[in-house]
């Protein structure tokens, strides 16, 4: 399968903050939907501007259509749409002046696409940003970012703080997009129940390391999570465990292979693991000492 | 610095982002000017229409970084970094441009009106010397809020580049005066040296602006 984007051992460090951006390796194919998840300052947003050069790394290379991508690559950034979780947009600014700018910017921009998607989303187009909700903004920043026929969409939590009705529209519009297969989505969120609807690999980012990157399917598919007591816990293999979490009267264990632990494990409950809790074991639970 | 359609794209979003203050300095400019077309005596009036332009200026820097998002979106769009501080200086020195030569198109309908007595030396010298300040003025306030330590402090480098710009300008010269420099001659020199600082913080602006994180 072709890919849209390759992140090759990307390394980012700040000044004075402890946190950095470890080796991290990420591929796009063609036609994908890529979801990042990971807590708040994982490296979700790093990644991201390292991507888009908004962040200048220390290392590492960032292709997209096999091309590097650099301060210079303003072709490559053409074939980019960016949406993030905030309005980017002046206030001052209607839809309409937007897409006049955007026309001298864009290569590929249509105005009568861009208007499509302002009826689409019920969007005036004489009315200035300020008086929008933060759901038309989000509906505004999207139908930029489309407009101009991009072949990667870069989103960094685009549906955060925006009410279900208007989450399920965007989701609708994003599966749309990577329809004809020669598209591709990269997708932060905290929100995982987007993901999990519309996303094809998940990304695990955590203290700026990919813990692993996967077919979201073969994940939901794989992974288990054991509920047990404290007598179970401790015959359980710890080879097996990924991750746990003592709670008050039992203890979650994350296995990564759920059909042999219920092979093995007979007399426990194992249930299906979402992407969800596959993340909160992993990154607020202990580790096994043979897993570490 | 080069002219491209994406160029346009930004400045064309920069005078949309400023255009309600803009058309108000433009009113009183306009205020101004008649008053001055009125009472042509009154040199107070001249000398405030004459350093105007540094207000249309202003309002291009005032603000520029004060957009942080859109700042970052600018950068994901399809223009180089370069081009990015190319569109800010430009549409600050078309403002400062735009401003001299509704000043200009006063002193000829003055000289039209009342005759040429005010197109005498002492309004040309302030004239451009005014450019003067003002172009350094725009120079030194780039490369002053393009500095890492004043990374988000624009008002600061704002005050700091406006009072280095009415220093060095009067300050030069009062020292032709010392050196018996003809006034001609230090007015040319004046000029050059703030058309080459222009050109230089453009220079080092871009290099400070191809490493900030955003």
């Amino acid at each position: 399968m072709e890919n849209i984007l390759e992140v090759v051992g990307l390394n980012k460090k700040y000044e004075n903050s402890d946190f950095s951006l470890k080796n991290v390796n990420l591929t796009v194919p063609k036609g994908v939907i890529m979801g990042i998840v990971g807590e708040n300052g994982a490296g979700k947003s790093t990644t991201m501007g390292c991507i888009l050069n908004t962040l200048i790394k220390d290392s590492g290379t960032v292709k997209v259509f096999g091309i590097e991508m650099t301060d210079k690559s303003t072709k490559l950034r053409d074939e980019i749409g960016v949406v993030y979780d905030v309005n980017p947009f002046p206030e001052s600014l209607t839809p309409k002046k937007i897409s006049s700018g955007m026309a001298l910017i864009y290569s590929n921009w249509d105005k009568v696409l861009f208007k499509e998607y302002l009826e689409t989303f019920t969007l005036p187009e004489n009315k200035k940003i300020k008086t929008f909700s933060r759901g038309m903004t989000m509906k505004l920043a999207l139908a930029v970012a489309l407009s101009h026929k991009p072949k990667l969409l870069i989103l960094d939590e685009p549906t955060a703080g925006l009410d279900p009705m208007v989450r399920e529209d965007v989701l609708s519009l994003l599966l749309d997009f990577v329809q004809d297969e020669n598209r591709s989505i990269l997708f932060s969120s905290h929100i995982t129940t987007d993901l999990e609807k519309i996303a094809d690999y998940i990304t695990f980012i955590h203290n700026g390391e990919v813990v692993f990157c996967d077919n979201k399917d073969e994940l939901l598919y794989q992974y288990g999570v054991i509920r047990c007591k404290s007598s179970q816990f401790n015959k359980i293999d710890k080879t097996d465990i990924l991750a746990y979490k003592k709670r008050s009267h039992q203890i979650d264990v994350l296995v990564a292979n759920k059909k042999t632990a219920e092979k093995k494990y007979r007399d426990m409950v194992i249930d299906d693991a979402n992407i969800e809790e596959i993340m909160l074991l992993i990154a607020k639970g202990d580790k096994s000492d043979d897993n570490k | 610095m080069t002219t491209s359609k994406p160029l346009k794209g930004l400045m064309m979003f920069s005078y949309y982002q400023r255009r309600e203050v803009f058309l108000g300095v433009i009113l009183l400019y306009l205020a101004l000017g008649g008053a001055w077309l009125a009472f042509p005596e009154e040199k107070i009036l001249i000398d405030a229409l004459i350093q105007m332009p540094l207000m249309i200026g202003y309002i291009f820097i005032v603000g520029m970084g004060s957009i942080r998002n859109w700042e970052k979106y600018q950068i994901v769009m399809p223009v180089s970094r370069k081009t990015l501080v190319a569109s800010q200086m430009i549409s600050t020195v078309l403002g400062m441009i735009l401003g001299f030569t509704i000043v200009t198109i006063f002193l000829f309908i003055s000289s039209l009106v009342h005759g040429a007595i005010l197109f005498n030396t002492r309004t040309i010298i302030l004239f451009i010397e005014i450019f003067n300040i003002s172009l350094l003025f725009v120079a030194l306030t780039f490369i002053f809020s393009f500095l890492p330590v004043l990374k988000g402090k624009e008002t600061l480098a704002l005050i700091l580049a406006f009072i280095c710009s009415v220093v060095i300008v009067p300050g030069l010269s009062f020292l032709s005066g010392l050196t018996g420099l003809s006034s001609n001659i230090m007015v040319l020199l004046i000029t050059i040296l703030s058309v080459l600082t222009f050109f230089a913080a453009y220079v080092s602006c871009c290099k400070m602006y191809a490493k900030r994180d955003f």
